[in-house]
């Protein structure tokens, strides 16, 4: 007897029930896959939004001791530093030069607290097309004199392209300044100004602002070819900066003042996910939510297939009876029974991961508001859907597993049920 | 006749038109400084700060403030409002701490940043060191409402105070800085300081109140206002982290 044939031909004579069972699988695994995907697609977009918001992988700085005898992030381009690049080879794609000055921006009776980031705008397509301009155009090129605002800051001084704003500053000995500024464009990123890092001028006027010499800044962003090169290259270009120079090593604490006077510069290397640390304890919780929301959608399933498979076996007693009757062993019921069992969870994972992949792909399609704090996860306005497969897998196979051992259960119980005993069931 | 009595008054006149090129200006920047140290005695006050905000807003808060000037050092307890109560910097040596009770940690920060968000800085909270700071670039005397003054153009001789230049009214009377105007290296104004009244403790004297004002957005100002003042010797132990922590406990 085609015990397998049977088992189709009794999923197929309960048509409603089989699809009703098949879609409970089925939604309760797109839940899942889609919870997968869309953290995937968030944290794929953050990590993608931050390196675009800090301009770059890897971060390398130094600290000097100034002629008044505060130490100061200045970097003079120098043999050991290129040198410590170059060792890299092909794990750095390209690399950016940067500084940052605190500024209060003051429009009329308006004032903003805002970091301006100095950077060679021509050379950086990445911000640039990060970049979505809300008044004017971008520009080309930023000149000196010239800012980029975001919109949010925009929006609070009232300011507009070509309006002249006023910078309060403070070099990098602590000597308050100013300097009037015309608005180049005003922007918006998928930031919003959530790290207060995307507003820019050029990194020649940053460096006069800061009181940097000629040809100094104050970062050198390294982006990689493969972000998960990160702690590889960092620990690498330490290494090598440490043989020639002084190095304040990642790993240690930050000193509370009292520094031990060192001469030239002192390097320190720092990478994109020490700035994701912020974002991890956010992510443990989205995964512990979605672990929960697992378990629940399982308990549902299992509570499910065992209910129906419960009925199964009431309906069929006499069908049971008649079967090991004319010679099928308790062995082919079982068979017959969890077969049944699988193909309907095959079905529903099969319709689950289509129903996710189709409800991912059209969320992705959308194009969503910028203007808010959510927006540092999403790609270019998008939601993207990055579903990490090995954990939809596991989902897979969990619940596949869960819903034979529920079916487990009746399908025992009716394998072992008397022929005689089960034919008497008719009446 | 008549060239006896111009001989004569160019003789009473010309000490006198010479007098201010006579004046050593260096020395008279020490002595502004001098007048109101407390390099021999401590010092303790009451601060109240009135912020005038037109953006954020008006508030009110007040400081106990301690000085050791012989040891460059001070202490200052917020007092109110209660939100911000227990927060507290001290300053040895170089290095100034602030302290926030919320948390119960130290930060290191810089005597040139904002004093509790005010137009004051945190170096308008210890002894003036003008003579040490600037060099005198221009004088002229003058007046000043009812007093006589020495106006005084400064430039900073170290790129380590928070401003470049200033013009100082020195009162002629007893050296006090009765005005500050205080300005970028390109000579724009950023802030002007008043000091309009001075109280004698012990034998030196101490501004009583000073008012900051904000050049550059219009309205808004700070007013300092120092009372219960006292140069009685204070307990080492002010001076320290500990004191700072004890005292929100």
């Amino acid at each position: 007897m085609n015990l397998i044939a049977l088992a189709f031909r009794n999923l197929v004579r309960q048509k409603r029930r089989t699809s009703l069972l098949a879609a409970a699988v089925a939604l309760g695994f797109a839940a899942v896959a889609l919870l997968v995907g869309l953290t995937g697609g968030m944290a794929a977009g953050l990590k993608e939004n931050m390196s675009r918001v800090h301009g770059g992988h890897v971060f390398i700085k130094a600290e000097v001791w100034n002629a008044n005898g505060k130490i100061v992030s200045a970097l003079t381009p120098s043999a050991e530093l290129e040198a410590a690049v170059a060792t890299q080879g092909d794990l750095v794609k390209s690399f950016h030069r940067r500084s940052t000055v605190e500024t209060t921006l003051i429009f009329g009776s308006k004032s903003s607290q805002t970091r301006l980031i100095g950077l060679e705008w021509e050379r950086e397509a990445d911000v640039r097309d990060g970049l979505t301009a809300t008044a004017g155009t971008l520009p080309s090129s930023l000149g000196l004199g010239q800012v980029v605002l975001n919109s949010s800051t925009a929006t609070r001084l009232g300011v507009q392209p070509g309006d002249s704003l006023l910078l309060k500053f403070t070099t990098l000995d602590g000597q308050q300044s100013v300097l009037d500024v015309t608005v180049a464009a005003v922007a918006q990123s998928a930031a919003n100004g959530l790290f207060g890092s995307d507003s820019y001028l050029s990194l020649a006027q940053a460096g006069q602002m800061l009181g940097l010499e000629e040809g100094q800044f104050q970062a050198l962003n390294l982006t990689l070819n493969d972000l998960n090169q990160q702690t590889q290259v960092a620990a690498s270009l330490e290494q090598t900066l440490a043989a020639v120079a002084t190095v304040k090593l990642r790993r240690d604490t930050v000193s509370e003042g009292g520094e031990v006077r060192w001469s030239g510069p002192r390097y320190s290397v720092s990478i994109l996910d020490d700035f994701l640390s912020m974002f991890t304890s956010l992510f443990s919780t989205i995964q512990s939510l979605s672990l929960v929301i697992f378990f629940v959608l399982m308990a549902v399933i299992v509570l499910g297939i065992s209910n129906t498979f419960r009925m199964i076996l009431r309906e069929r007693t006499v069908e049971i009876g008649t079967l090991r009757a004319i010679g099928l062993r308790k062995k082919g019921i079982l068979i017959v029974f969890l077969a049944e069992a699988a193909a309907v969870l095959a079905l529903g994972l099969v319709g689950g991961a289509l129903l996710a992949v189709l409800v991912g792909a059209l969320l992705s399609l959308g194009t969503f508001d910028l203007g808010n704090a959510l927006g540092i996860f999403l790609s270019q306005g998008k939601l993207r859907f990055v579903p990490d497969l090995s954990q939809v897998l596991v989902a897979a196979v969990l619940i596949f597993a869960a819903g034979l051992v529920a079916a487990w259960r009746p399908a025992r119980t009716a394998a072992n049920l008397l022929p005689a005993d089960a034919l008497r069931s008719r009446s | 006749m008549k060239h006896l009595f111009l001989l004569l008054t160019l003789t009473l006149v010309a000490p006198l038109a010479t007098f201010a090129q006579d004046v050593d200006f260096a020395k008279l920047l020490a002595q502004v400084d001098k007048a109101t140290d407390f390099d021999d005695v401590d010092c303790s006050a009451v601060v109240q700060l009135k912020k005038t905000d037109p953006e954020n807003g008006n508030s009110d808060e007040t400081f106990a403030i301690f000085r050791r000037d012989a040891k460059s050092t001070f202490t200052i307890l917020q007092l109110s409002p209660e939100a911000k109560k227990g927060t507290g910097y001290l300053k040895t040596g170089d290095e100034l701490y602030t302290y926030d009770p919320t948390s119960r940690k130290f930060s290191f920060t810089s005597m040139k940043d904002s004093f509790s968000g005010s137009d004051a800085r945190n170096s308008d909270m210890e002894k003036s060191t003008l003579a040490e700071d600037y060099q005198v670039t221009g004088s002229t005397s003058g007046t000043l409402g009812k007093f006589d003054v020495w106006i005084l153009e400064l430039e900073a001789v170290n790129t380590g105070v928070t401003y470049a230049k200033q013009k100082l009214w020195v009162n002629k009377a007893n050296n006090t800085a009765l005005k500050a105007e205080e300005s970028s290296p390109t000579g724009r104004l950023l802030r002007t300081s008043l000091f309009p009244s001075y109280a004698k403790v012990g034998t030196k004297l101490i501004a009583t109140r000073k008012i900051y004002v904000d050049a550059l957005v219009t309205g808004k100002r700070t007013e300092m206002t120092i009372s219960d003042a006292s140069v009685k010797t204070l307990s080492d132990e002010i001076f320290t982290k500990a004191f700072l922590e004890k005292a929100t406990n």
